[in-house]
């Protein structure tokens, strides 16, 4: 597992824009792709784009949404 | 140690963001001999000697470029090879570009010297070092610090946002430089060239399926219409609340199942994405979008409360169970 240089959950390739919880929390990267973190007080995941959501402490996974693409025939990760 | 600022201080802080918006946004033009006096100091304040060359360039692009041969071409008069290393330095450039920007400075765009500037002139912390590097972030565009020489680019000759200041241009590029180098620009999502310049009504919806970016697929739906992208290309199979799965005909005379979406968090924005053709209703592609690690996890009423938030989900770790439906979906 690799820890983050920010608690990034994820980040659009087209817009710049990050889901992103507040600085000091710790997120880290497993070889699957999935992050961790842990929340030791009440959090907020914050987007430019999208409403905040409010997490309480406890310990976390977080993955992107898949989507199928018909044409190379596979599934993937939501990329955006 | 600070630590709270007075109601005086907080007040100014409209002050500096307009400063410095106004930074990042100026199309004018490089001060070339404000920004070689700037840089010098920038050297000085690091302990290094002042570059001995300056070069002055239109954009990161050409920035970019130049930076490349100013490499490439110490090696081709090192090594004295001609033809095949000429043939090399095309290929190179054209693949190896895009990696050089990250070896670039923001200049203009530098907005985390704001919070400096604010911190020197108003609680008069000493940020003395960083003076040169914001007197720089005035007069120049992105430029590349190197040894012995310094790239110095103009800012964008043209910039166009939405009323929500976003990059945003309906007939042109969003950003655009003096060379002709630019970005399109749709709602703060960068998009290809063809999506911005095309009409709306030439677009062909059953292009759909073969853009693989969720947000210019966004972008794509938007332009061309819900209605051309997903009722006209086939038929409804299901639907629940807001989702509709489609069976869509993309041109090729077979229907494949796509989940037709409304963004929560952003007023009619709709997202039509692909899900295996096993899924015949909304609960299933809703289940298969789900990432895979959060599929193995079974689904009960009285399951634990996971969340998304756009393409992202987030659940506690160790969930025995999981609701169906996240708790909260922004």
């Amino acid at each position: 597992m690799k820890k983050l240089r920010e608690p990034i959950l994820a980040d659009g390739e087209v817009t710049g824009h990050a889901h992103r919880l507040s600085s000091g929390v710790e997120v880290f990267e497993r070889e699957d792709g999935i992050r961790e973190f842990e929340l030791k007080h009440s959090d907020v995941l914050r987007h430019e784009e999208h409403g905040p959501i409010t997490l309480a402490p406890q310990k976390y996974e977080s993955g992107r949404v898949l989507e199928y693409d018909h044409f190379a025939e596979e599934a993937k990760i939501v990329a955006d | 140690m600070i630590n709270t600022l007075s109601s005086q201080q907080v007040k100014k802080f409209p002050k500096y963001v307009k400063k410095w918006l106004d930074i990042g946004l100026s199309c004018e033009p490089l001060d070339f001999e404000k920004a070689k006096r700037a840089v010098k100091k920038c050297y000085k304040v690091a302990g290094l000697k002042s570059p001995k060359y300056f070069f002055q360039t239109d954009s990161p692009f050409s920035g970019c470029i130049f930076s490349y041969l100013l490499q490439v071409r110490n090696q081709v008069w090192r090594n004295q090879v001609s033809n095949q290393v000429s043939n090399q330095v095309s290929n190179q450039v054209s693949n190896q570009v895009w990696n050089q920007v990250w070896n670039q400075v923001y200049g203009s765009h530098e907005s985390w010297l704001s919070f400096y500037d604010f911190m020197h002139h108003e609680l008069k912390l000493d940020c003395k070092k960083l003076l040169p590097l914001i007197a720089l972030s005035k007069v120049c565009g992105w430029w590349d610090p190197y040894k012995n020489h310094v790239i110095l680019q103009h800012r964008h000759v043209v910039l166009h946002r939405d009323f929500r200041g976003r990059l945003h241009n309906e007939c042109d590029m969003a950003v655009k430089y003096r060379d002709g180098w630019g970005v399109y620009a749709l709602n703060g999502v960068r998009v290809p060239e063809w999506l911005v310049l095309t009409r709306a009504e030439e677009l062909d919806p059953r292009e759909l399926g073969k853009i693989t970016n969720a947000q210019i697929r966004a972008e794509f739906v938007k332009k061309v219409g819900i209605d051309r992208c997903f009722y006209k290309l086939g038929k409804v199979v299901d639907k629940v609340g807001h989702y509709e799965l489609g069976m869509l005909d993309l041109g090729d005379d077979r229907a494949r199942p796509y989940l037709k979406m409304l963004n929560p968090s952003v007023p009619d924005m709709w997202h039509v994405e692909g899900v295996p053709i096993e899924c015949d209703t909304v609960e299933k592609a809703l289940n298969f979008r789900k990432p895979v690690e959060m599929r193995n996890i079974p689904i009960r009423e009285d399951g634990e409360s996971w969340y998304q938030q756009g393409d992202v989900c987030v659940w506690p770790k160790g969930a025995a169970s999981l609701r169906m439906y996240p708790s909260v979906l922004t």
